[in-house]
């Protein structure tokens, strides 16, 4: 016991506080170990309910959700229940980032309600198996703008495109041409071999029942929500595991405000769209099944707004 | 004997470890707390270069080349034709400039006067997106008028295009419309008009309703014009096609690919699918204003005689002292 050293330590060990910071970080560093132990025994499968109406405020509550079960290591595979006619484009298309994502991780399949049509579809399209009822509608895969009618507003504006809502209507429609592109390129590239028909024929944004969306490829197989299960299990390597059921949005009302969309009963919905201001008229680019009545419409597709 | 002092502090650090590790799980939310590898995805169709669609160019001028003087040009702005006038400044100025007077027939039921009396005056009668039906005396009229060697010429939408697609003058028209009311006229000339809108998935002009049509043959009509473009165009038949849609257009009605007549002409009497490259919007696309420039010198270029065709008398219903028409001149 002559060690200086020794003799310290030995006196360092006497102190209570010593003794705790050590505690503390041996703790701390056993934290993930500790972790492990539980998540290695239990193991899911996440069902992801996607039954509203797609809006920026529903995309984002769901977009979190997905998140979650792509970083929670228990979840093993993803069932995503879609029972959606679609809704903004802009939130379509980061749905379907977000679910890109997640399948790029991990085994995501979709079971397809009443409806997986437009954004939905375009929410649907990464996962690795689509399963649709023959009732079922999927794919209409095209954008619908909606342009609020009228010309210049008598209210001052700092440029010539502030006084046409951003764009003249030239590039309105080049807008709607890009998103088109985009959508149908994706469906494309991720539906790949499987897709029995042209890229033009999916840009007529057809609407196919369950049976002939097996055919045309746009699912891949009749079946419902527990199909879905059992097979997203079997691709995971799950002979045991435990369903958990996730419904992170509430279906809420449309993003687009019209006076004739709020009497009418169709699709459209009828709350006051988040970005519009009382005289402020704005473009809006809608992904949803079927086409607003009495609106100011213009489609890039053959089967929405045409005659 | 055990030390007391080593056991209680064997006895603190464990307890100090255990709440760490215990505190340490919760806080990070047990295994979902770990950040997710952010991985960058693959998005092809997301690249601005391969999706982002650009606005076309709109050049050239309007120009005519026949001598427009003395000529009167009537524009029918009743029958359910939604006339946007600023939208059809070019083509009145381009007539005023060269000598030709433009009239617009609004009807009687907003003060203007019978369209046989209008007619009366005129040496050109031209038609764009009219809807609501033309009296038989209205049909009489225009008989003897194109007998006499006054032109006319149609330029007519789908009624049902107005639906899903901005209404080409103004508003979306109503429900009662039918699609070509002057059918019974153009019928004795061998012209008609389907039903349904032209479209092409394969070539279009950034939409897919906005078709291409070129030339079928050498005529003073389609003179210097290689390509033009249509919007929402509704097919056109007779003896004598001008101008078709290019392969792969479809028709809405019955989705049946080919190629359409979009422009023919019966003598006197031109019919066009389109009405839009007459307006401002569409006028300078491809070669929209050419084609416009050669159908506004088809439209000065008759003879008429007798010069009041249609000639009195009329049935009562046609016939009473209203003002006349408004007129724009030279």
């Amino acid at each position: 016991m002559d060690n200086p050293i020794d003799s310290r330590v030995a006196t360092a060990l006497q102190s209570y506080t010593v003794l705790a910071v050590v505690a503390i970080l041996v703790g701390a560093a056993l934290v993930p170990f500790a972790t492990g132990v539980v998540a290695e025994d239990e193991q899911y499968v996440a069902v992801v309910n996607i039954d509203e109406t797609i809006s920026e405020s529903t995309a984002q509550d769901t977009i979190q959700q997905l998140r979650e079960v792509r970083s929670n290591e228990s979840v093993k595979a993803v069932v995503l229940r879609i029972s959606s006619p679609g809704g903004s484009a802009a939130a379509s298309e980061s749905m379907y980032m977000a679910v890109k994502r997640l399948a790029d991780e991990k085994p995501v399949y979709t079971s397809v309600g009443q409806y997986a049509a437009s954004g939905a579809y375009y929410t649907a399209v990464p996962s690795d198996k689509i399963y649709a009822t023959p009732g079922s509608i999927v794919g209409h895969v095209g954008v619908i703008g909606t342009a609020p009618s009228g010309g210049l507003s008598p209210a001052a504006t700092t440029g010539p495109d502030k006084a046409h809502r951003g764009m003249t209507r030239d590039e309105y429609y080049a807008s709607l041409e890009s998103m088109k592109r985009a959508f149908v390129g994706a469906v494309m590239s991720e539906r790949g071999d499987r897709i029995t028909v042209s890229r033009e024929t999916v840009a007529e944004a057809s609407a196919y029942n369950g049976l002939r969306a097996v055919q045309t490829g746009y699912a891949d197989d009749i079946g419902g929500l527990e199909a879905a299960i059992d097979d997203a299990a079997t691709e995971a390597g799950l002979s045991e595991y435990q369903v958990v059921y996730h419904d992170p949005a509430q279906p809420r009302g449309l993003i687009f405000a019209a006076s004739s969309a709020q009497s009418t009963n169709g699709s459209a919905g009828s709350e006051q769209a988040p970005y519009t201001h009382r005289g402020v008229d704005s473009v809006h680019f809608l992904m949803i099944y079927g086409t607003p009545e009495e609106q100011r419409v213009v489609s890039n597709t053959t089967a929405a707004g045409g005659a | 004997m055990v030390d007391t002092g080593v056991v209680t502090r064997v006895g603190f650090f464990v307890g100090v470890l255990v709440l760490a590790a215990v505190a340490g799980s919760f806080a990070t939310g047990g295994s979902a707390g770990a950040a997710p590898a952010v991985n960058q995805i693959e998005t092809p169709s997301f690249d601005a270069n391969e999706s982002a669609a650009t606005a076309p160019a709109q050049t050239g001028e309007l120009t005519m080349a026949a001598n427009a003087s003395g000529e009167v040009i009537l524009i029918d702005a009743g029958h359910g034709a939604e006339i946007d006038r600023e939208a059809l400044a070019p083509i009145v100025t381009t007539l005023t400039e060269n000598g030709a007077t433009v009239q617009y027939h609004v009807g009687k039921r907003q003060g203007g006067r019978s369209l046989n009396a209008s007619l009366r005056e005129a040496d050109a009668f031209l038609v764009l997106g009219a809807e609501s039906r033309y009296t038989e005396a209205q049909l009489a009229g225009l008989d003897a008028f194109t007998d006499a060697g006054g032109r006319v010429l149609v330029m007519n939408e789908p009624a049902q295009a107005s639906y899903g697609g901005l209404a080409l003058f103004g508003m979306p028209r109503g429900g009662s419309s039918v699609t070509s009311p002057l059918a019974p006229v153009l019928s004795q000339h061998g012209l008609a008009y389907d039903n349904g809108y032209l479209y092409n998935m394969q070539e279009y002009a950034l939409n897919y309703r906005s078709v291409y049509a070129t030339p079928t043959g050498s005529s003073p009509l389609t003179e210097g014009v290689d390509r033009t473009v249509l919007y929402t165009s509704t097919p056109v038949t007779g003896s004598n096609t001008l101008l078709t849609t290019t392969d792969g257009t479809t028709l809405s009605q019955t989705r049946r690919q080919g190629t359409y007549g979009v422009l023919a002409r019966s003598g006197n009497v031109v019919a066009v699918g389109d009405g839009s490259i007459a307006t401002q919007e569409f006028l300078y696309r491809a070669d929209n204003e050419q084609l416009v420039g050669n159908l506004l010198d088809f439209l000065v270029s008759g003879e008429k005689s007798p010069a009041d065709a249609p000639q009195k008398p009329e049935p009562s219903s046609e016939t009473g002292s209203t003002p006349g028409p408004e007129q724009t001149r030279p």
